[in-house]
Formats: structure tokens, sequence, C-alpha cells
């Protein structure tokens, strides 16, 4: 009876637009996880036999060794910038963010281009002073030159993680420290590492969700991974069977590494247990370890940052008159257009289910929220192959309705479409959108709610008329981080754009791949300049915020 | 009965023993009745479960004739015309003193509106302040402009939750004896509740003295708090 009466309380169209959104979020993914078991064909067992092995090593290699490197790069910054002054520490401070507006693969391909024979640093070694340099030093188009890459434009994950997590550390427990009569470097190692631990591998997870999904840096490094391997075996070989396959593989990885996180971070989460937070009173540095200090972070900001976007700021004036044509302000229109929608629909499912699962907390909202967040750990490549076979399942069963309006119309409409590659973005950056509204809505609470339904107003109306006002910020916030997301992404946008569609980032990465560095500038420079507006925008609310 | 609560039980998800346990009461029109109890007796989840925000395993709520619920229905929040002051008042805080008294008013005209924002303003004597936002307001004003928004879409049955636990001590005595006042003038009847002995005494016309979710004490101010001086109000 009580069954009944609960389910007809919270019987509302809240509920049925976020079970709709759940299983259409499970259904591609269901499809792999279900695929793994289906019988290998002949060439799978090739695959098997001579490729596997090189994949998952490759793969490990490149996780163990960004996460480590990010991590020291990132919370010896952290550490630096919470705990010392220094000339242009609060410029670095926000400075050391800006690495992220950086895609990988743009990076990947600028700094091949500074290194290689004909490039900047060594046309200077020549010219001036005639140096002719081995080679082998200058080939970034390595594993290790991936692993570079990946730990210069992904430490800001742990920077910004660790970073925000001393800052509310209670200063006392590293004062205490120092009275105790231990150096800085001895606090570092033995108070701030085990205490943000947490925090720290918080950070190492998401650059290493980002190193698994990452396609475009190592094809083009050429260094055969999963990510490359699913494109090499759909495209390619056009064997779906075993493009699930690996991505079935691909996704064990993932649960296997998020478990890995989950045991390393222990209990501890990103909480403050004192009540009373003060703030660490930094101690400011003098003579040569001031010198210190602002060295290393003004190396790490011109390696991660500076250089690449000088050189891509050069190679555009070289080229912008022969790019910017007709055809490529439809590429503009494409990527922000294609950014809008898609953005938009997420928010909109974002803001349904978060809805819902406020109201109704409980076992369905924890597994839909689960369910939401889980596309953001799912590689592009894995969540292609999943969309591309439910799409054209989906075609297959539709195809005569297809025939009922247009005798004449084509089996594979849906798939062809926009609408497969718009349902991947959402799968893929749900998470975001979601984060950012249920922040919002956590912020405002329940008690505007509750007043507004004793006055009369249902969950809709009271939905439009207090809560979207109160969450407004976090909607905005929202859109933008989801909107430059998807203008960087590229492995889905590769995978499953329609024919003859391009995105800024499908084109950089289509001019590089070609040997045309100096052409893919434009694009990349325009991806950067957005994604960097974005990041000092949000630094300064978030600051504005805090104080 | 006006109001009839019987048998009423509920257990919050995360909780292992009843929060509320067999909680009857009956209420007459126009009768203000004080729940008084000690932190964490239950007596805001009383509240909540009369206003429908909370679900109760076990018992029915009716109020003049109507059934809230009972074993197999349940009238939504929004339906049952209970007015609640929240005890931390929850005004909007984007709208102004008026568009939150406004707020209730559904099915007025636009001119019914104004009137009727005006009048329960006036009755709480905040009128000169209806265009300022909640922020900008005393902790005494903002309780009062919880009360008219309450009032003003003439609910069935008024709710107060510990109104005056924001406020210090002397405007607490002021206000206590102006709550009672309009409450009687507009004949409501209300329940209130609070963990302060001297405002019920000062306020309620029944008692209801609340431990641990179980009912220990009922009636008039007199039978639950003998041998008292009379409080001054
Ligand atoms: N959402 C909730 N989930 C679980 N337990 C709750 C929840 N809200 C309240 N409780 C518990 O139910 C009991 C009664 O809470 P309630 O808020 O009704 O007390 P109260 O009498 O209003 O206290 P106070 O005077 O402090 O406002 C408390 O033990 C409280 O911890
Ligand atoms: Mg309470």
């Amino acid at each position: 009876m009580k069954i009944i009466q609960k389910m007809k309380m919270n019987f509302n169209i809240w509920a049925i637009l976020s079970f709709v959104f759940i299983i259409l979020i499970i259904l591609p993914n269901l499809n792999i996880i279900i695929n793994l078991f289906s019988k290998p064909n002949e060439n799978w067992f090739h695959i098997q036999e001579y490729l596997l092995q090189s994949y998952i090593v490759n793969t490990f290699l490149l996780i163990l060794f960004t996460g480590l490197f990010t991590i020291l790069v990132g919370t010896s910054l952290a550490w630096l910038i919470s705990m010392y002054d220094f000339p242009f520490k609060n410029f670095f401070s926000w400075g050391l963010i800006l690495p992220l507006a950086i895609p990988p693969y743009i990076a990947a391909y600028t700094y091949s281009g500074i290194l290689n024979y004909t490039g900047v640093l060594q046309t200077f070694l020549r010219n001036t002073f005639e140096i002719q340099v081995n080679q082998k030093f200058f080939n970034i188009m390595s594993i290790q030159g991936a692993i570079f890459i990946f730990t210069m434009f992904l430490f800001p994950y742990v920077y910004t993680i660790t970073r925000a997590f001393l800052a509310k550390q209670s200063a006392s427990l590293i004062e205490n420290a120092r009275i105790l009569g231990r150096s800085p470097l001895e606090i570092f190692i033995f108070v701030i590492l085990p205490l943000s631990r947490a925090a720290i591998i918080g950070g190492a997870s998401l650059v290493v969700l980002e190193v698994l999904n990452d396609y475009g840096v190592v094809s083009y490094f050429g260094i055969p991974t999963f990510s490359t391997a699913i494109f090499r075996t759909w495209f390619a070989m056009g064997d779906i069977d075993s493009a699930i396959k690996l991505s079935a593989i691909l996704m064990f990885i993932v649960f296997l590494m998020l478990l890995v996180e989950k045991i390393l971070r222990g209990r501890r989460k990103y909480s403050f247990t004192t009540s009373k937070i003060r703030p660490l009173t930094p101690i400011k540095l003098k003579g040569i370890k001031s010198l210190l200090a602002f060295s290393y972070s003004a190396i790490i900001f011109s390696l991660g940052f500076l250089i690449p976007t000088l050189q891509l700021f050069s190679w555009t004036l070289l080229t912008y008159e022969t790019v910017l044509t007709r055809d490529f302000f439809t590429i503009i229109y494409n990527s922000l257009f294609v950014a809008l929608i898609a953005a938009t629909l997420i928010l909109l499912a974002a803001i349904v289910i978060a809805n819902f699962n406020r109201i109704n907390e409980g076992a369905i909202a924890k597994f839909y929220s689960k369910v939401t967040t889980m596309g953001y750990s799912i590689p592009g490549a894995v969540i292609a192959i999943g969309v591309i076979v439910l799409f054209i399942l989906l075609d297959n069963q539709l195809y005569w309705l297809y025939q009922m309006f247009d005798p004449e119309a084509k089996k594979l409409l849906l798939s062809t479409s926009l609408v497969m590659l718009i349902f991947a973005y959402t799968i893929r950056f749900l998470a975001i959108g979601y984060n950012s509204i249920d922040a919002g809505y956590e912020k405002v609470g329940k008690k505007f709610f509750e007043a507004s339904r004793l006055l009369g107003f249902n969950i809709t109306q009271t939905f439009f008329k207090v809560d979207l006002p109160m969450i407004k910020p976090a909607v905005v916030s929202g859109f933008i981080l989801v909107f430059v997301d998807i203008l960087k992404e590229l492995p889905l946008t590769l995978i499953l754009r329609p024919f003859n569609f391009d995105t800024l980032a499908t084109k950089a990465y289509q001019y590089a791949n070609d040997e045309m560095i100096h052409e893919a500038a434009v694009s990349s420079f325009i991806i950067i300049l957005i994604s960097a507006i974005s990041i000092y925008v949000f630094n300064k609310a978030l600051n504005k915020e805090a104080s | 009965m006006y109001v009839e609560i019987n048998n009423l039980s509920f257990r919050y998800k995360n909780a292992n023993e009843d929060t509320i346990n067999n909680f009857n009461l009956s209420i007459e029109k126009g009768e203000i009745v004080s729940i008084f109890g000690e932190s964490g007796s239950g007596k805001s989840t009383i509240l909540r479960l009369i206003s429908g925000l909370e679900l109760p395993t076990n018992g029915s709520i009716m109020i003049n004739g109507k059934k809230m619920v009972d074993e197999t229905s349940f009238v939504m929040p929004e339906n049952r015309g209970i007015g609640m002051v929240f005890q931390d008042y929850a005004l909007f805080p984007h709208m102004t003193v008026k568009e939150n008294v406004k707020f209730g008013l559904k099915n007025y005209s636009k001119n019914e509106k104004l009137s009727r924002v005006k009048e329960v303003l006036n009755m709480v004597d905040l009128e000169e302040f209806a265009e300022r936002y909640p922020h900008e307001l005393s902790g005494g004003q903002q309780q009062r402009v919880a009360l008219a928004r309450a009032l003003a879409p003439n609910p069935s049955l008024l709710l107060l939750d510990e109104p005056f636990s924001n406020l210090d001590a002397d405007l607490q005595i002021k206000i206590r004896g102006e709550l009672r006042r309009i409450i009687k003038k507009t004949g409501i009847t209300s329940i209130f509740v609070t963990h302060d002995r001297e405002d019920s005494r000062a306020i309620a016309d029944k008692i209801v003295i609340l431990r641990k979710g179980i009912i220990t004490k009922i009636g008039d101010p007199k039978e639950v708090f003998p041998n008292e001086p009379p409080v001054w109000c």
C-alpha cells in the first residue's frame, strides 16, 4: 500500500524524464558490456596474439608515468603557491591553470613543430651557433614525448584540486610542524603529501582518465594504444566486433583505475574536519629561494602555455590569409552550432536529473547520479563505438518508418546525422553539467522549494519560479564548462561526425596529420583563446565568491 | 474537531527508531496549540508531516473534514492550503518583501493581490518595507514578513516552527504578544512549535509536550505547567 502511495507521490514529469535520460545513457554502454562475451572472429585472434600486449603495455606506461609526473609537478606547484610569497605569485596562481586551455593533441603537434628539423629551435641553433643537433634527442614523437605532453598540459588538474585543498586546510597543522623544527621540505613530504592524499589522487585520476580518453596525441605520435586500435579496427578493417571487444577491455581498465583510486584515497574524502578554518599565511621568500620559486613556476608556465601559444600565434600570422576562407567560417559556425545545441541539451538533462535527485533522495537518486557522472570516465572511443552500434540498430528497426515518409529513404538515417554526435557528447559531458547544477542545488538547499510548495505551487511551477532563478549562476557556469569542452573534443567528433562535417578541432587535427602544421594553427589558436578566456572568467568568479 | 491527527508514526529513511510514535491530537477551530519539547524531540517533523512534506508510515490527518493523508490517500503539500512559518523563515532572497508576500496569492486578480498584500503588510506593520529585499531587513522584520507571507493566502491552518528562535530575548517577548494578537484577530487555527516554556504559556490555548516523538502531556497551560506564575505579555 505504502509503495503505491509513494509511487503516486513521486510520479511526475521529472521522474519520467529522468528515467528516460538514464536509460538512454545506459543503453550504449550496455551494448559494449554484453558484446564482450560474443564469439570472437578471426581478426580478433590476430589482434589478441600480436597486438594486444603492446596496447596494454603502452597504455599502462602512459598512465603510470603521466600520473606520477603530474602529481610531482602539480603538488609541488600547489605547495609553493599556497605556502610562499614570491614575485608574480598571484599571477601564477591562476596562470598555472592555463595549460588546460590547450588540448594535448594541439600541444603535441605544436611541440613537434617547434622541435623538428625546420622548427624554430633547430633553425636558431643552426643559424646562430652552427650547431647540428642529434635528431634523436629532438624527436618528440615517442612514448616519452607523449608523457611530456600529457604532463605539461594535464598537471593543472592535480594543481587546482590540491591547491584548493591546501587553501582550506587548517593552518595550525602546518604551523605546528614548523614550530617543531621541521624544514619546509620535510613538512612537504611528511605533512602535506599524506594530508592531501585524497585531493592529489582525485586530481591524478582525472589526469589518467584524460590520458585514456586521448586519441589525438597517441595517433599523431604513432603510439599504438587502445584508442588508436579501436579507431583502426573500426575504420581501416571495418571490424566492429573486435572494436567492441577492445572497447570493453578499455572500459574494464577504466573501472580498474576507478577502483584503484578508491583504494588509494582510503576513507578520506576532500572534506575538512576542523570547524575553524584559518587560511595559511604565506611565508615571504627572499633572495635565491625567491628566484628559484619564481623560475620553477615560470618554466612550467612557459612550457605549458606561453611557448606553444606564442608559436601558434606566429604560425597563425603566417597562414591566416590562406586559411581564412569561406569554408573556414562554415567550420567555425559548425563548431559553435554543435557545441551550443549539445551544451543546451546537456544542461537541460542535468537540470532535470539533478532536480529529481534532490527531491527524491534515496537509492534511486544515488544510482542516477552514479550513472550520470559515469560518462566522463568512459573514453571517447568507447562511447563512440557504443553509440554507433546503438544507432545502426535503431536505423534497422526504424527503416519501415523512414519508408513510410519517403519510399526512397536511405537506411542509415540517424547514424549518419548530427543527432548521433550530439547524443554521444551528451553521454560524455553530462557529468560536467550535472556536477555544476548539483553544486548549485546543494548551495540553495531545499527550504525555498518547500516554502514554495506550501504556498501552493507544484514541483514544476516551483522550479520555474523559485529554483531556476536561484541556481542561475550554476546553470551559466555549467553551460560554459560544457561548451568549451565540446569545442575541444576530438575522438568522438572524429568518429561520429557526419560526412564532410568539420569542426575547429577536427580541422586542426587533419591539417596537422597532413603535415600542414602551420595551417593547423588558426583553428587551434581560436580554441585556445576561447578556453583561456573561460578559465580566466571562472577563476575570477571563484575568487569573488571565496572572498 | 477541526484538525484530527490519529496514530501518526514516522521514521526518517536512515534512522533506526521511530522519530514520531503514535501521535494523536485534535484541535478546535480557532485554537492555538503549542508543541513544546527539547531539541530533537521531533517538533519540526510533526509540522512536516502535517504540511505534507513527509509521508507518514502510519496514521491519518484530517483538516476541516478533508482527508489529508491516511493509509491510501495523500494530498500534495501545494493542495493542502496550509501556511507555514519556517524555523529560518525561508524568504525567497531574489524577491522583495512585496513579491514574497504576493507569491502565494495564486488565484487572485491583480487588484485583489495588491490590496491583500497591503492588508497583511499593514497587519504586521511592515508597509514601508515593501520594496526591500530580505537581506536588507532585521531578524524580527524578516520573521514578520514570513508570517505575512504565510497568512496572505488565508490558509486553513497555520504552522509556525520556532518563530522566535532567531530573535534576541527582548524582541521575543515583544513579538510573541503581537503574534498572539495577530493570530487571534484573523481567527486562524494554529500550531506553533517551541522549546521555550514561556513562549508556550504566553501564546497557546493548549500545550502538547513532546519527548522523543511521544506525547507525554497534553492540556491547557495551567494543567500542563501548574505552580508557575502567569507570564506577562
Ligand atoms: N532529514 C532527516 N533525516 C534523518 N533524521 C532526521 C532528519 N531530520 C531530522 N532528523 C532527526 O529526527 C529527530 C527529530 O528532528 P526534528 O527536526 O523534528 O527535531 P526538533 O524537535 O524540531 O528539534 P529542534 O528544536 O532542534 O528544531 C532528530 O533526532 C533528528 O536528528
Ligand atoms: Mg525543529
